[in-house]
């Protein structure tokens, strides 16, 4: 072989792609490029003529000052963005118009039922149905429709008509308890005469003093308060206390106390406890009764015995002559007798009458209702009413034991409010 | 063989009654549904005659029931009605919360509604019970008839009881029992005898009067409730006993021509407006028989044929006969200063015939100008007295003549003139106490005694 021949560059091989993926071929590719983008975008470049490249500028540029520089306009920006502009419908282009389902109602019967129905004649059941609905129809509307729940009497409530047969299987009637009315006052009660829009001299005198008698007493009481009231204020504070302190500790021992009892021991008996353990003295053998004087004692009591007896056996015997005295001892006590016993009957009787207490608040009788004598008119025209009737007939339910005396519930807070000032709001 | 050992409260007063809250939670009612039941049923507190027995020991005040009476009202129906208005509430607060209209009408559309028939029917067995407990329903109702729009009460109670009231009325003046008339500084007292049974009733004054807040409206409108029940029935049987029809109706209705007041008026609020006007008779049953020949009360036989008191029978029916036509064949005229209504039932309650000047109410029948008047009502102290035909008078004078039943001598009662003194008709003088002068002259004059005779 031949040894040192020199080796020819590899040459490029045209139609192999492979060898061409070893050349580097983009300058040509740029070049080749830049022709097609020309040829794109206007035309060839190196075709054109000069006059279409270049141009001479033979006059000097205008300077600044003549067209001043426009102010920058702030635009305003446009509602529709642009970029939304092919979103809006072009006005060039019209509507392709689809035609919709339309809402007549379509011709869906036949002919020959449209006709029966035009024609007038109704079926048997076609008319029943008209009546039934007008009847459904007024039916409803008569409806009892009321507001509330009034309703006009319609029927004889006392009305005594035979019982009508009783169910067996109902539920026997459950009877009201008897009982008392809860008062026998009258449910009105008439006014004094004195009340009258008009009244005559005694009667309202009469009135008048009934009405003093009421102040009488509340100025009394008033008076015993304000008294007790005063002996309090006279007492010095300092001896209140002292004398406050000693009676509140009255059976607490103090600690000295408790020492000295200690000391004293458990057999002696302190001079304070004597009043309150009972002491005898000691019994002695001198002091015992003997025999004999037993017996004379019981002799002594048999006699007294005897003698009470033979007294009262005499009494008895002439009791008889005693026979006046004693009817008229029997008359007074049958007097009393009757007396008690017609007390007893009038309290009963007047319980009907009392106001009881039914609940924790007492009943308060009404303020009498009268009118000042300067206040009086003599003319219907001119009264001013005393006294209210919505009052009235509370109060006399609850004297006539129909209610109790009530008071209105007050709302109270549980918890004291607390005022809290944020911190964001700085004074 | 020993018995077991007694405990103390197990027998006797310690079980016969209950405290309130043992009842509420026995009957499982609220306070306020356990108050309106009883007094609806007409069950009352019991004061124990030892509380400290009943209360264990202790003796805090409690308001106590009897167990027998919890344990009868536990049989009640309403209580149903109670729970069902519970519910009824709480869903139309949810539907309106939610804002769910239609939910809400309908909600409305069924509220819960309840009668109180059989209430009345078992606490007044027979009609002369229900008579009896007339007095304090008559009042209920003619106080709450006066009461104004926006109360603390629901209207439609309100409008029932002025309705009730205004039949009841009517029912007075046709059968003609109104006996006694009474003005007070309170209000205005009457007394009228029906079916032997007598009532009494207030009625407020018209104008003046107010409302306190310190009463308890709920309480109130429940014994309301119950009155207007019982009084609608009452109604209805005393008014079939003299063959008129109920609900009332009046007889010239169709007949008068509309006012001008009453242009604006539908056909029910014309209506309720004439009747409550009482100025015009109401129509019978039985065609033909009319309101004329009402029966005066029959005295029951007597079986004694004691002289004297048949003779004392015979007076006071014929006292009684004289009252009703006191004020026959008078025309009145009321002028505006006047209580209206009070008059007009008055007046035509013993048989005369009365008008009002057309600008103050509906149903005015004749004008002032009319030449048949024969009284003028007024209260001003001058008046221009324009007709020489008729007598001007006080209001006064036609409460006193009905309560001394007979017509007064008018001198004392002429406008601007001193008013002899309103004497109460309920005060019955027994003998040897003092009587004013007056009531002597009065006494002496029905007597058929001259007067100035002296005691």
């Amino acid at each position: 072989m031949e040894a040192n021949v020199p080796r020819k560059k590899s040459r490029l091989a045209k139609n192999k792609k492979k060898a061409w993926r070893k050349v580097d071929i983009t300058d040509v590719e740029e070049f080749l490029e830049d022709e097609r983008l020309q040829e794109r975008t206007g035309g060839l470049v190196a075709e054109k003529l000069d006059a279409e490249l270049f141009t001479l500028e033979r006059k000097a540029p205008a300077t600044a000052t003549e067209d001043p520089v426009p102010k920058k306009k702030r635009r305003k920006e446009p509602k529709v963005l642009k970029c939304y502009s092919h979103l809006m419908p072009d006005p060039k282009i019209k509507l392709a118009r689809k035609p919709q389902p339309s809402r007549k109602v379509k011709d869906k019967q036949a002919p020959h039922i449209k006709e029966k129905v035009l024609s007038g004649v109704k079926t048997q059941k076609e008319l029943k149905a008209e009546d039934q609905r007008k009847l459904v129809q007024e039916k409803r509307l008569k409806k009892d429709r009321t507001k509330g729940s009034i309703v006009v009497a319609s029927y004889n409530l006392w009305d005594d008509e035979p019982k009508k047969p009783v169910d067996p299987f109902a539920k026997p009637l459950v009877k009201r308890p008897k009982r008392k009315a809860p008062s026998d006052l009258p449910a009105v009660q008439v006014p004094h005469p004195g009340a009258s829009y008009n009244p005559d001299y005694e009667d309202y005198q009469e009135l008048l003093s009934k009405a003093h008698e009421v102040e009488e007493k509340k100025l009394l009481e008033e008076k015993k308060l304000q008294k007790f009231e005063e002996e309090i204020k006279k007492v010095d504070p300092k001896t209140l206390e002292r004398t406050w302190l000693s009676e509140m500790s009255e059976g607490i021992k103090d600690k000295e106390e408790l020492k000295e009892e200690e000391e004293d021991g458990d057999d002696a008996i302190n001079a304070e406890d004597l009043d309150r353990i009972s002491v005898n003295p000691p019994v002695r053998r001198e002091s015992k009764k003997t025999r004999t004087q037993r017996n004379k004692e019981k002799k002594k009591k048999m006699q007294e015995k005897l003698k009470a007896q033979g007294k009262m056996d005499k009494t008895k015997a002439n009791e008889i002559f005693r026979l006046k005295s004693m009817k008229a001892e029997l008359d007074e006590r049958e007097a009393d007798l009757q007396r008690k016993a017609q007390e007893r009957r009038q309290k009963w009787q007047s319980q009907g009458l009392q106001t009881r207490k039914l609940g924790r608040l007492k009943f308060e009788e009404p303020l009498l209702e009268i009118k000042l004598s300067g206040e009086l008119e003599g003319s219907l025209r001119k009264l001013k009413p005393e006294g209210n009737l919505f009052v009235d007939r509370m109060k006399s339910f609850e004297k006539r034991n129909i209610m109790e005396p009530r008071q209105e519930a007050k709302k109270y807070r549980k918890y004291k409010r607390k005022t809290v000032i944020k911190r964001s709001h700085k004074v | 063989m020993g018995r077991e050992r007694r405990k103390k409260y197990e027998k006797g007063e310690a079980t016969a009654f209950m405290s309130r809250n043992q009842a509420i939670n026995k009957l499982q009612l609220t306070l306020a549904d356990f108050r309106r039941l009883c007094i609806l049923k007409g069950i009352y507190p019991h004061e124990p005659k030892h509380k400290k027995r009943v209360n264990k020991g202790s003796t805090v005040h409690k308001t106590y029931y009897l167990v027998k009476d919890i344990n009868f009202l536990a049989h009640e129906p309403i209580i149903n009605k109670f729970r069902e208005f519970k519910h009824f509430v709480r869903r139309l607060k949810k539907a309106i919360n939610k804002r769910n209209k239609d939910a809400e009408q309908r909600i409305r559309n069924n509220k819960p509604k309840y009668k109180l028939d059989h209430i009345v029917r078992e606490r007044y067995p027979s009609f002369q019970d229900a008579l009896g407990d007339l007095d304090d329903c008559l009042s209920m109702c003619f106080l709450f008839g006066t009461m104004p729009q926006g109360a603390r009460v629901h209207m439609e109670y309100i409008n029932h009881a002025r309705k009730l009231t205004v039949e009841f009325m009517h029912y007075i003046i046709a059968s003609k029992s109104l006996r006694k008339v009474f003005i007070s500084i309170k209000g205005i007292y009457f007394q009228a005898e029906v079916m032997g049974q007598q009532l009494t009733w207030v009625v407020p004054h018209g104008l003046g009067y107010q409302h306190p807040d310190d009463v308890d409206y709920r309480v109130m409108q429940t014994f309301v409730e119950f009155y207007t029940t019982l009084l609608g029935f009452i109604n209805f049987k005393l008014y079939h006993s003299i063959n008129l029809h109920y609900p009332p109706k009046l007889e010239l209705d169709a007949a008068t021509p509309v006012d001008e007041n009453e242009e604006n008026m539908t056909e029910k609020e014309r209506y309720q407006e004439r009747l409550s006007a009482l100025s015009q008779t109401l129509r019978s049953l039985d065609e033909g028989g009319g309101e004329e020949e009402v029966q005066l009360d029959e005295f029951p036989a007597v079986e004694t044929d004691d002289p004297d008191r048949v003779e004392k029978a015979k007076v006071e029916a014929e006292k009684i006969k004289k009252l009703q036509n006191l004020f026959k064949g008078l025309k009145f005229f009321l002028n505006r200063e006047v209580p209206r209504e009070t008059l007009v039932f008055i007046i035509r309650s013993f048989g005369g015939d009365v008008s009002w000047h057309k600008s103050v109410a509906v149903g005015a029948t004749y004008p002032e100008s009319d030449e048949s008047i024969t009284h003028q009502i007024v209260d001003r102290p001058q008046t221009k007295n324009q007709y020489l035909s008729r007598y001007y008078v006080q209001p006064q004078w036609v409460f006193d003549c009905v309560n001394n039943t007979s017509l007064l001598p008018m001198e004392s009662y002429f406008p601007g003139a001193t008013l002899p003194p309103h004497l109460s008709p309920f005060v019955e003088e027994a003998e040897g106490d003092y009587v004013p002068p007056e009531r002597q002259a009065l006494i002496n004059r029905q007597l058929g005694l001259q007067e100035d005779s002296g005691v």
